[in-house]
């Protein structure tokens, strides 16, 4: 009986102790926002970047916005969209691209544009520069409004919840579709992480990104 | 938390088994090595886990049982810079964390080979199913299944009574399960000890 009794009472203290066994041997996992940080990017493998010397890049970051709630799409913060602009203009430098700004003296061999959102949701998206293309000053004048960016090899990157995300796309505009009224995007870059952390670790998270955007695309 | 949920189903169920009288109760700490396609995805070591099993003697030499047990294995990786994502042009950049989650719920049968002694040698054998979850965390994106195998393992091992009620017991098995939905077959080689209590 003794025995007995001794085997219940070392059995039930193994089995409760077992979950603060479970718990206290649970593997990490990331522990700093910048762990999330994640750059992607996409090119189109029929497009030949050793032709491209000329881009143009309006003074605008664009908000991105979920067409259902439009009024959410606020402007994204002036100090950030300089710190993106001056960043990506910098990088284009180093690659021996050359901005233009006016289309007086002919085009450029591409166009990019840069869009930054805090994303709630998961799928397709428009951009404002679905509308500007119309008035902005310097684009080709066939391209009115309503012309969207279109990717031609095959989607673009996936977005997600309650992140932020800079995205960077290089349109080519000797190759618009004017039928369906369409620009193909021939690459994206796409930082994204997490919204947090306060303004200055956001800012060096965002160059940080548009960096390896960079580095990670030899082919420009 | 899955794997308390799943503790807690098993652990209902073990009661049982003592009421059939000679019975006993096992826990172990477990380690396991992983092989094959479980290596592929996750190169290292689970120092995480443990099992829980409890039975009954048919006769001198051959218990039968229900056995519940966990193997975590998880690796982190640093910041580094994948291209050609499934063939693509896609190229991403960040850490990655792998998880591979084994819950094996499993019958039992072992033979032991000296039932008279102190130490107890036995081979042993286990049918059931593993409740795999696979995991890979990637920024913040997951990629994640889980499904249910057919498994079986051979094992082998030893107990060490110290006392009536009490032993000592160290095992090694050969975990198999069979590929399930998206997750191919998974294996990994057992180190499993602890202690056994001998239920009159």
């Amino acid at each position: 009986m003794t025995q007995k009794n001794n085997f219940r009472t070392w059995g039930y203290l193994l089995i409760l102790s077992l979950p603060f066994l479970l718990f206290s041997c649970y593997p990490g996992g990331p522990e700093y926002v910048e762990d999330m940080d994640l750059v992607a990017t996409k090119y189109d493998e029929t497009f030949d970047f050793s032709k491209v010397n000329t881009y143009i890049m309006p003074d605008t970051v664009m908000p991105v916005y979920d067409p259902d709630y439009s009024e959410d799409a606020d402007p994204v913060d002036a100090q950030m969209q300089k710190l993106i602009l001056d960043e990506v203009e910098k990088q284009f430098d180093q690659l021996g691209y050359e901005r233009i700004y006016d289309t007086i003296n002919g085009y450029p061999d591409v166009y990019v544009t840069l869009s930054a959102f805090t994303s709630t949701y998961v799928g397709y998206y428009y951009d404002y520069w679905y509308y500007w293309w119309g008035y902005y000053p310097y684009w080709p004048p066939y391209w009115g409004g309503g012309y969207y960016p279109y990717y031609p090899w095959g989607g673009a990157v996936v977005y997600s919840y309650t992140t932020g995300t800079v995205l960077i796309q290089m349109m080519d505009p000797n190759h618009v579709d004017m039928d369906e009224q369409k620009i193909p995007v021939v690459w994206i870059g796409a930082i994204n992480g997490l919204a947090e952390g306060g303004q200055t670790n956001i800012s060096e998270r965002i160059k940080r990104g548009i960096g390896q955007v960079f580095k990670q695309s030899d082919y420009l | 938390m899955k794997h308390l949920r799943y503790f807690a189903f098993v652990l209902a169920f073990f009661p049982g088994f003592f009421a059939l009288g000679q019975g006993y109760f096992t826990t172990t700490y477990n380690i396991a090595v992983p092989l094959g396609n479980t290596k592929d995805f996750i190169d290292k070591t689970s120092p995480r886990g443990f099992g829980i099993e409890a039975g009954a003697w048919l006769n001198d030499n051959v218990s039968l049982g229900l056995e519940f047990s966990w193997n975590g294995f998880y690796k982190e990786y640093d910041y580094d810079t994948y291209h050609n994502i499934d063939g693509s042009t896609l190229t991403l950049s960040g850490r990655m964390w792998r998880y591979t989650n084994v819950y094996p719920l499993m019958g039992v049968v072992k033979y032991y080979l000296n039932s008279d002694s102190d130490f107890e040698a036995f081979l042993g054998a286990g049918l059931g199913t593993f409740i795999i979850n696979k995991r890979t965390d990637f920024g913040l994106y997951t990629l994640e299944d889980h499904q249910w195998h057919f498994a079986m393992y051979p094992e082998v091992g030893f107990i060490y009574w110290f006392s009536d009620a009490t032993g000592f017991t160290f095992n090694t098995r050969y975990n198999w399960a069979a590929k399930s939905g998206d997750i191919d077959a998974q294996s990994n080689l057992g180190f499993n000890f602890g202690f056994v209590f001998y239920s009159f």
